[in-house]
């Protein structure tokens, strides 16, 4: 189903976004890149991609403020974004911010080929949990 | 005449008033003393000397108008009683007299003697209750105005500390990025390596890429012990106690020893620790007790340096000991005590590079008691020493045992502890089972104890000063959902909870555990065997 299906990563640090994209790109995806927040949403706008992997703490444009313009913009508002951070403080303020899942990193590459699998397919939390805006850590 | 009389001062210009009122105080039931002054000036030096009891004075003085003299007694002589005399029986007079600082006013003819006596004696208790309300006053002001002044000083503090804890929070947080995001690189292209994304890889390279992952792992589960303070400031729980194989324990952490004793030419054994059976415990915390005790020991152990491991099951007991002996000097019996305690390193002969920050046996203590066990040492001088700790055994009997225990010995020991039992369905696989066990141990706080009977079934114990097993449900729904909504595999599975009972801790330690034996055995699991 990942078919033809476009992921855009966005991270400051190329090395993770290849990483991502190399990930993904073994799943079945399509990826494209952006190395900071204006970028990504230029790209963004641009080419609507099915998913975005965006990470929180990046110079400049942090990505909760990228996020907070892609839902204000048309063009973008309903992309589903899975969003990264090493610091567990932003997961409360990424999924408050709209994000469709948040990953800590180090994230699980199962983990993170799954929750860009799942947020294509279901954009919308579930109606019982929208409400829910923090989550407790999986160990794995 | 005796100092206890009432010492009363009459300024008045009327010599015959005097008389009369001298005379007409002959007989009053008081002891009293009339001094007189002819004048207001007469009478103002009379009172310099602080003597008098009461002062009477006449309001139509030849150096005085009216309530002027009253004014001016006032301005010398804050304390003294003072009554007025007055030949009209004025209602406006009155007030004004009393209102100028007098306590009473006579008029004159009028009065008969015990009116005057009984007058004066009020004229006397009024202001001493005027002046020790005024006293009283004073202290209440100057309470209060300490009281401002240590709450303006605690808010500063407060502010101050707010700010401390902000700032180490806010470092904490930076340092924890700091260390995760080089971590994610590199784990996350060991295992794109790993599993041939770029390339065919070959046995060895599997292998040494598996070792690089696990040690990339530890660091980043040290990162997050040290590093994710939230948990336990929250008062919950920061380990996840599970049945587990000393073997395994032992396994995970000895072949990095083995190198490092190699290298510093060492001889380090390690028990093989079969047939010990099952303990329960967090085994990378228990790992980095084994790892801690060992490193101690390397560092002060004898040339040629000998460190050994040994595992012994303490059935009696129901616990498994794990010790580590070296053959270094020894400690002095009176320095035992200080060995655990944080940034303590004994006046032992240390080589200066081996000399660490004293934090070692410090935090072993504290994952020992996170494990239920305890930790101890036994030493002889010029032999050794042999530190040694305890993990319970995989018995929910063991485990209850130790947990009611370590409840009591809580700063504030919990006065009510629930039992509870949760259920998956059995046809559940086992990732799912494993993330219901991890959902359950994210809920526990530090007072509260989680035993998986089996792999679908949990205890759950739940210590606190009221019963609140209702708080605890509503809390696993809301954390439930909140869970699921963050889960790309979809939701957890459904889960029941069932109450086994709550006891009151004061029935004491016995008592408890025989009603947990009870409920438990009326809820034995049925193991398939």
């Amino acid at each position: 189903m990942s078919d033809d299906k476009q992921v855009l990563v966005v991270d400051d640090e190329t090395e993770l976004v290849r990483g991502i994209s190399l990930r993904l790109a073994a799943a079945g995806f399509e990826t494209c890149a952006a190395g900071d927040g204006d970028r990504a949403i230029a790209t963004a706008v641009q080419i609507r991609p099915d998913a975005i992997v965006l990470d929180v703490r990046m110079p400049g444009r942090d990505g909760l403020s990228v996020l907070d313009e892609l839902r204000r913009k048309d063009a973008t508002h309903d992309i589903p974004v899975v969003m990264l951070s090493a610091s567990l403080v932003d997961r409360q303020r990424a999924l408050d911010a709209g994000a469709r899942f948040f990953l800590s990193k180090p994230y699980d590459g199962k983990q993170l080929v799954a929750a860009v699998t799942a947020a294509i397919e279901n954009p919308e939390p579930a109606e019982e949990t929208r409400e829910c805006l923090e989550t407790h850590p999986v160990r794995r | 005449m005796p100092r206890s009389a009432t010492q009363a001062l009459l300024i008045e210009d009327d010599p015959g008033f005097h008389q009369l009122l001298r005379k007409s105080l002959l007989h009053s039931r008081m002891p009293l003393a009339l001094a007189w002054a002819e004048n207001l000036a007469g009478g103002i030096e009379a009172l310099a000397d602080g003597r008098f009891d009461v002062v009477l004075t006449d309001l139509s003085l030849p150096d005085a108008d009216g309530l002027e003299a009253v004014r001016r007694i006032r301005q010398i002589d804050a304390a003294t009683p003072i009554v007025v005399l007055t030949a009209l029986d004025d209602p406006r007079i009155e007030t004004q007299a009393i209102e100028s600082g007098a306590q009473d006013y006579i008029v004159k003819g009028e009065s008969q003697p015990h009116t005057l006596e009984r007058v004066l004696c009020h004229a006397i208790q009024r202001q001493e209750s005027l002046a020790q309300i005024e006293r009283l006053l004073a202290e209440v002001q100057a309470s209060e105005q300490k009281l401002a002044q240590q709450a303006g000083q605690l808010e500063a503090k407060n502010r101050r500390l707010r700010k401390l804890y902000k700032t180490a929070h806010r470092f904490v947080d930076n340092v924890s990025h700091e260390f995760r995001t080089p971590l994610t690189v590199i784990k996350d292209y060991i295992s794109l390596v790993r599993e041939g994304t770029i390339g065919p890889v070959n046995e060895e390279q599997c292998r040494m890429l598996d070792v690089a992952a696990v040690r990339a792992n530890d660091l980043n589960n040290m990162v997050d012990d040290m590093l994710d303070v939230s948990r336990l400031e929250a008062g919950l729980l920061g380990a996840w106690r599970r049945r587990a194989q000393v073997a395994d324990i032992l396994a995970d952490v000895t072949p990095a020893l083995a190198q490092k004793a190699a290298v510093k030419r060492i001889d380090f054994q390690v028990d093989a620790a079969l047939d010990v059976p099952d303990v329960y415990c967090d085994s990378d915390k228990a790992g980095r007790v084994v790892i801690n005790l060992v490193t101690n020991a390397m560092k002060f152990c004898n040339e040629p340096g000998c460190v050994r491991v040994s595992v012994r099951a303490d059935p009696a007991n129901e616990e498994v000991a794990i010790a580590v002996a070296d053959n270094g000097p020894g400690i002095d019996p009176d320095q035992l005590e200080l060995l655990f305690q944080r940034f303590k390193q004994l006046n032992r002969n240390v080589k200066s590079s081996t000399k660490g920050f004293g934090l070692g046996l410090n935090i072993a203590r504290e994952l020992v008691a996170l494990n239920l066990g305890e930790i101890r040492v036994d030493s002889v001088v010029g032999q050794g020493s042999t530190f040694s700790f305890t993990l319970p055994l995989a018995e929910p009997r063991s485990v209850i045992r130790r947990y009611v225990d370590a409840m009591a010995q809580r700063k504030h020991a919990p006065r009510i502890v629930s039992l509870l039992t949760a259920e998956i369905d059995a046809t559940v696989s086992e990732t799912d089972a494993e993330d219901v066990d991890a959902f359950f141990n994210y809920m526990l706080r530090q007072q509260d104890l989680l035993f998986r009977r089996d792999p679908h079934r949990w205890l759950i114990a739940l210590a606190a000063d009221a019963p609140d097993v209702d708080g605890y449900l509503k809390r696993v729904k809301r954390e439930h959902r909140k869970a699921n909504r963050n889960r790309p595999f979809g939701p957890l599975p459904p889960f029941a909870i069932d109450r086994l009972g709550t006891w009151d801790v004061a029935v004491g330690r016995e008592a408890l555990l025989g009603r947990f034996d009870r409920a438990l055995a009326e809820n034995e699991p049925h193991y398939a065997c």
